[in-house]
């Protein structure tokens, strides 16, 4: 499929550059429009027809589906490339975590308070789960509701109501339809009845099929009976792996190059009977592979963190540097007699150590030098940090006048640094650990008088 | 809402692109017949396709896990420590451990006890451990040196010259330093290169492009475009590798080059550090995510990482698609 530029955008804009939508012109508005980064409501001066041209025109090749109501919303999709080098991922994947309707009351609201109170921190944000999925363990339509009325109390969380049993999603929409949970999953075998279960609560629906032919007949289907929200599953029915793979890489492909029926997010789960380390090996190749939202059956706060982490990097988008303002940062309550510590401004590098410096309780200034976002390693294999820049730090930031000692910490990576630094400065340089986690240690050594 | 047909019929036609272009075929170690003594050797690269896009094309030679060791002490986390705590120090009994103990069938040797900041061992003494690990297990042998620019082109050419005919692979050779002696000392002794760049693409095309007019023949360069950790700018090497390889099956000769990602790097990263001894997911993934975005060869600190990355390679080249 051709990529929409502005230019196509603003043969159907009103051309009159009358700036009401904030923008001065509107080759800019269509240029926000084509970044994603205006809406078309702004334009106060589109007919009808202009404005469904534009937004088929803008409209991603994967679409952009919500799960959830009110402001407990999940978004997924929306999704305009294979690659994220071709522009961005713009949606993240949503990480929902299983229970099944078999537990005893007491362990249900454990797991639920358990998934609720997960949380990371990533590159200085706090993060958490996404969404609850209800696993109907058996077929009895009453333990199912039991569990979705207990999960609609203990969490605010969307909600995935898994069953292939259109009675016992019935059931659970009965509950909770109105917060628009995802119904999982209509197959070729159940598909009249969820997608009318789906239509009449308006939920989004999950469409599941191992068949590529299959599961765009369904789609077909189900766009056909009146419903737009839906999202594919080409996993879980796959007899191996490499089939899922293949799966999934031909639904975003085909989505990219044009293919209507295949494009929605894709929702992919882990296996059951793996240990938790597997499973989170097996959740990191599905979120490798364009998965838009991800079901895992264990809570592992090892294997989450990690599987966070790779989301985090995966979604990081490649046209923006992450970098943080160079400066001089203060921790705990640093006064003239407190170590000067340095590090550079790549956003990573500086949320690692000011987290390691805080877990080591140590009152310190932090000398951010601007290595133009790269972190300490690379900094110095690309030649982006010398002595000479980090003597330019220090008189910006008239170091000199803060602290009464002259003692700068580098770090261990940059030994091969340090004479150059002192001719350079004037001061001391120590070389710190290689690891800012052995900050503290390493600190409480130096004698700062 | 009455539904009451079945779901219409649709054609689906997968959505395949063919590329001009193919990623050389290396090999690594050389068999008695082929003029050494390993017990098997293998042949990396061949892609035709992005990885296991098995409905474009079939992966011509599965991607290959190998072990990493060094040879002067060095500071390991303690899951790694645990498992190898007896033998690090010493680069022959740690092969061999690698190699006896958990399967390895490719080991990589970092020369670490080069580097004039450290031990500052001379090429001859490094040739001499290198003669010995040879000795002491059969598998093929990739050879680095300590990252020292000036050091690393000698200490490579020497050891390249005492592992004559073993197909070995050096490691590595970048624009800063003398890579044309990498280059010839291998051709001249039939090794392989693995040329390195610092997550930039020209760079890594300029390098390759170099070491190419030197008469370094395609069928004996690798490129390492850096591996950083997960949590660490994992998706900068993600993306790199994304781009070399659809560069080399576009055609561009200068990167057709089979992908080697030091995965042993995820341990830079403090998350890994703080893992169950035997569940090291960090580096694991950082191994998925290096496979999955093109690597040929991908090289491992911890044996769980290997074991679960050779699983899934061979999970993804099952032939029943």
């Amino acid at each position: 499929m051709k990529k929409i530029g502005a230019f196509d955008i603003y043969k159907y804009l009103p051309q009159l550059n009358c700036g009401d939508c904030g923008e001065e012109t509107c080759i800019a508005f269509a240029v926000k429009l084509v970044s994603r980064e205006g809406t078309l409501s702004a334009c106060l001066h589109l007919k009808d027809e202009q404005i469904a041209k534009l937004r088929e025109m803008i409209t991603p090749p994967v679409r952009e589906i919500t799960i959830g109501a009110g402001d407990v919303v999940i978004t997924i999709g929306g999704e305009e490339v294979l690659y994220r080098h071709d522009l961005t991922f713009f949606n993240p994947t949503k990480i929902a975590v299983e229970i099944p309707d078999a537990l005893p009351e007491e362990k249900l609201i454990e797991r639920i308070q358990a998934i609720e109170d997960f949380q990371v921190e990533i590159m200085g944000k706090k993060i958490g789960l996404d969404l609850i999925a209800v696993r109907s363990a058996g077929q009895n339509s009453g333990a199912f509701a039991k569990a979705i009325h207990i999960l609609a109390e203990q969490s605010r969380k969307p909600i995935i109501l898994r069953s292939e049993d259109p009675q016992l999603i019935e059931a659970g929409l009965e509950l909770v339809g109105e917060k628009k949970p995802l119904v999982y999953a209509a197959t070729a075998e159940n598909w009249e009845k969820m997608t009318e279960l789906a239509l009449r609560y308006g939920c989004p629906l999950a469409l599941s099929s191992a068949d590529l032919m299959e599961l765009k007949s369904l789609v077909k289907a189900s766009l056909r009976a009146g419903l737009k929200d839906l999202v594919l599953n080409p996993v879980t029915a796959a007899k191996t792996l490499a089939h899922a793979l293949n799966n999934l890489a031909m639904v975003r492909k085909a989505a990219i190059k044009g293919d209507r029926e295949l494009g929605f997010p894709v929702v992919t789960e882990t296996q059951y009977g793996l240990t938790s380390f597997e499973e989170g090996i097996l959740a990191s190749v599905l979120m490798n592979r364009w998965a838009s939202l991800l079901i895992m059956h264990s809570l592992n706060p090892a294997a989450l963190t990690a599987l966070l982490t790779l989301r985090q990097n995966i979604y990081t988008d490649p046209r923006v540097t992450p970098k943080v303002d160079p400066g001089l940062y203060q921790f705990g309550r640093p006064n003239k007699k407190s170590p000067v510590l340095m590090t550079t401004n790549y956003a990573l590098t500086y949320y690692i150590v000011t987290k390691d410096i805080r877990e080591a309780a140590i009152d310190c200034h932090l000398l951010v030098v601007d290595t133009e976002g790269l972190s300490v390693e690379n900094a110095l294999a690309a030649k982006r940090i010398d002595g000479g820049k980090i003597a330019k730090a220090i008189a910006e930031q008239s170091l000199g006048e803060k602290v009464e000692h002259r003692k700068l910490v580098i770090p261990g990576l940059l030994a091969r640094l340090k004479g150059e630094t002192e001719d350079a400065t004037g001061w001391e340089i120590l070389v710190g650990p290689i690891y800012s986690k052995d900050i503290g240690t390493y600190i409480r050594r130096i004698d700062y008088g | 809402v009455v539904m009451n047909e079945e779901p219409p019929p649709v054609g689906f036609e997968p959505p395949s692109d063919s590329y001009p272009g193919a990623i050389a075929q290396v090999k690594i170690g050389a068999t008695k017949s082929e003029g050494g003594t390993r017990k098997k050797r293998f042949i990396i690269g061949g892609a035709r396709a992005p990885p296991f896009y098995e409905f474009e094309h079939p992966t011509v030679n599965s991607p290959v896990v190998a072990s990493v060791i060094f040879d002067s002490p060095i500071s390991l986390p303690r899951s790694v420590r645990n498992l190898f705590g007896d033998v690090v120090g010493d680069p022959v009994d740690w092969a061999k451990k690698w190699v006896k103990e958990f399967g390895s069938e490719l080991v990589m040797v970092n020369l670490t006890s080069t580097d004039p900041e450290k031990e500052g061992r001379s090429p001859a003494e490094a040739a001499k451990t290198v003669e010995d690990i040879l000795e002491a297990v059969d598998v093929p042998l990739i050879i680095g040196g300590s990252r020292n620019k000036d050091k690393d082109p000698f200490v490579l050419e020497k050891v390249a010259e005492v592992s004559e005919g073993e197909c070995c692979v050096l490691s590595a050779a970048s624009l800063e330093m003398d890579y044309k002696r990498v280059a010839k000392a291998a051709q001249a002794y039939g090794h392989s290169v693995i040329s390195y760049s610092d997550l930039d693409f020209v760079m890594q095309k300029t390098i390759n492009r170099y070491l190419l007019d030197t008469g370094l023949s395609k069928e004996r360069l690798i490129m390492d475009p850096t591996t950083a950790a997960l949590g660490y700018g994992l998706e900068y090497s993600l993306s790199i590798m994304e781009r070399l390889r659809l560069a080399g099956l576009k055609g561009d000769a200068d990167l057709q080059a089979p992908i080697a990602a030091m995965v042993f790097n995820a341990w830079a990263a403090p998350g890994a550090w703080e893992e169950k001894p035997d569940e090291p997911l960090w580096e694991t993934i950082t191994g998925v995510t290096s496979l999955l975005a093109g690597a040929d060869l991908l090289i491992v600190l911890h044996p769980r990482t290997a074991e679960q990355l050779n699983s899934l390679i061979q999970k993804l080249t099952s032939k029943e698609v």
